[in-house]
């Protein structure tokens, strides 16, 4: 018998699998809004929304093609970022970043897919993990990343570009020798 | 990866740009042009590297607020309900899952097979054609909360903008949309085709689950209350022909209820609060 994800059993109607959803991951979706909003009053009704969206796109979510912390965070990062262009729109509201001290909670075990990522980013230059984690973990716009490293805006493009790319390309073989292992085993 | 990369760095800028700082509307409707045009389907493709990432980067995780741990709660119960009320006056799409996870030893080796049978799919690189516009549009059809309602232009309407004639030149069609699914399209046919360097349209969507009354400048003696509430924008869109068109919502906000769609006429870009000169209107039923 499969284990079911909570994602899963919000997908088939528990509604216990709701609470047990916000206790797994509330804290990496408030972090993250924390990180994106420093008003705590924007990052509250962001964090509302992220896990609307949570629960509309549950049905979603597949355990064989991506972990269920990279799905939650990919759902939180797409609300985040829409809501934060949003924002910028106006002149009045600049983008805002806050630094979050770096070291891993204990609570947020990294599973394979980060561990994967993790891998495949510290096999990179310097100047691309730079601009990597100014555009993802500190959320800076790419013009940001320009201006502040001095490199010029196409090749910031080009490093992030890469690096994501690369990331991806780990992820989809390390999950297809995975996926290979399965099978064997069951054969 | 199933894409030549040196032949499509335009397609890798979007969908590096879109994990990472977001696209503007033009951006949107250029990735989706460079995405047919590869014919792939993917655009979330490098989203999850970013996620993944930013989950391998993270730093010390902070506590959500016990206030705001009550108000999600409350809301993902509250969706799962209405959901349910849903799916007794139409299929059941949980029972699927449902059976998902009932699966005997027979259906595991099934799964196994099939997952196996993914990933070659994935590592043989086969291109997949993306569905358009007007094929999701008729797989939406079948989902078991769409609504569905026809334009009604507004000719003496207070909400009619003061040259809605010049642009509505018999306009039809209609929206279909699923709360759900948080997904929707227009058909549109008698809409005047617009110059994107001189103005573009812009849909706006009206939520029963927002606030209203938040621009009070709206209000408007005969017109629901609801029309005083900030809607959500459903994006930029341009016409190029007055035959008919089918166009993808891309609403920028979750939308709980959507109960009225309208478009305006904005300046290039679009607006991020608009006067409200609306040229044409839907209202789906409940």
């Amino acid at each position: 018998m499969l284990s079911e994800s909570v994602l899963e059993r919000v997908a088939a109607g528990d509604q216990r699998a709701v609470q047990e959803c916000i206790d797994a991951y509330g804290g990496l979706v408030w972090s993250l809004a924390r990180r994106f909003f420093r008003d705590t009053a924007e990052a509250e009704d962001a964090v509302q929304e992220v896990f609307l969206s949570l629960w509309k796109t549950a049905h979603r979510f597949d355990p064989k093609v991506a972990s269920e912390a990279t799905f939650v965070a990919m759902v939180a990062r797409r609300r985040l970022i829409d809501r934060l262009r949003k924002r910028t729109r106006h002149p009045e509201t600049a983008m805002e970043t806050t630094e979050v001290p770096m070291g891993r909670s204990e609570k947020m075990e990294m599973h394979d897919e980060a561990r994967w990522a993790l891998e495949a980013f510290s096999e990179l230059g310097d100047d691309q993990q730079r601009v990597l984690r100014m555009a993802i973990h500190h959320g800076l716009s790419h013009e940001r990343i320009a201006e502040s490293t001095g490199m010029p805006l196409g090749t910031v493009k080009t490093h992030i570009r890469r690096g994501l790319i690369r990331v991806r390309e780990v992820l989809e073989e390390r999950r297809a020798r995975t996926t290979e292992r399965v099978v064997e085993r069951a054969s | 990866m199933s894409l030549q990369r040196a032949d499509h760095d335009r397609l890798f800028d979007l969908l590096a740009a879109r994990a990472t700082e977001g696209l503007s509307d033009q951006a949107q409707r250029d990735l989706e042009a460079e995405l047919s045009r590869a014919g792939v389907s993917e655009i979330d493709m490098l989203d999850e590297a970013s996620a993944a990432l930013d989950v391998a980067l993270f730093g010390a995780e902070e506590a959500m607020p016990p206030g705001l741990q009550s108000k999600v709660q409350s809301a993902g119960i509250a969706w799962i309900s209405e959901q349910q009320r849903v799916q007794d006056r139409g299929p059941l799409k949980f029972s699927q899952k449902q059976a998902t996870v009932s699966m005997g030893v027979g259906g595991w080796l099934g799964w196994l097979a099939a997952a196996a049978a993914i990933a070659f799919a994935v590592l043989a690189n086969l291109p997949t054609r993306p569905a358009t516009p007007e094929e999701r549009r008729a797989a939406l059809l079948s989902v078991a909360d769409v609504r569905q309602a026809g334009w009604v232009s507004l000719p003496d309407s207070p909400l009619a903008a003061p040259a809605a004639h010049k642009y509505d030149r018999g306009i039809s069609g209609d929206v279909v949309w699923s709360d759900a699914r948080d997904e929707g399209y227009m058909r549109i046919s008698g809409l005047a085709p617009n110059d994107p360097t001189q103005y573009e349209y812009q849909l706006w969507i009206f939520d029963a689950a927002r606030p209203v009354g938040d621009l009070p400048q709206f209000r408007v003696e005969g017109l629901p209350e609801l029309l005083t509430q900030r809607p959500v924008d459903g994006g930029v869109f341009d016409v190029a022909t007055s035959g008919e068109v089918v166009i993808p919502i891309h609403a920028k906000l979750p939308v709980g209820k959507a109960v009225i769609f309208a478009v305006t006429v904005e300046p290039p870009g679009g607006s991020v609060v608009s006067q409200r000169d609306v040229v044409f209107l839907t209202i789906l039923p409940g």
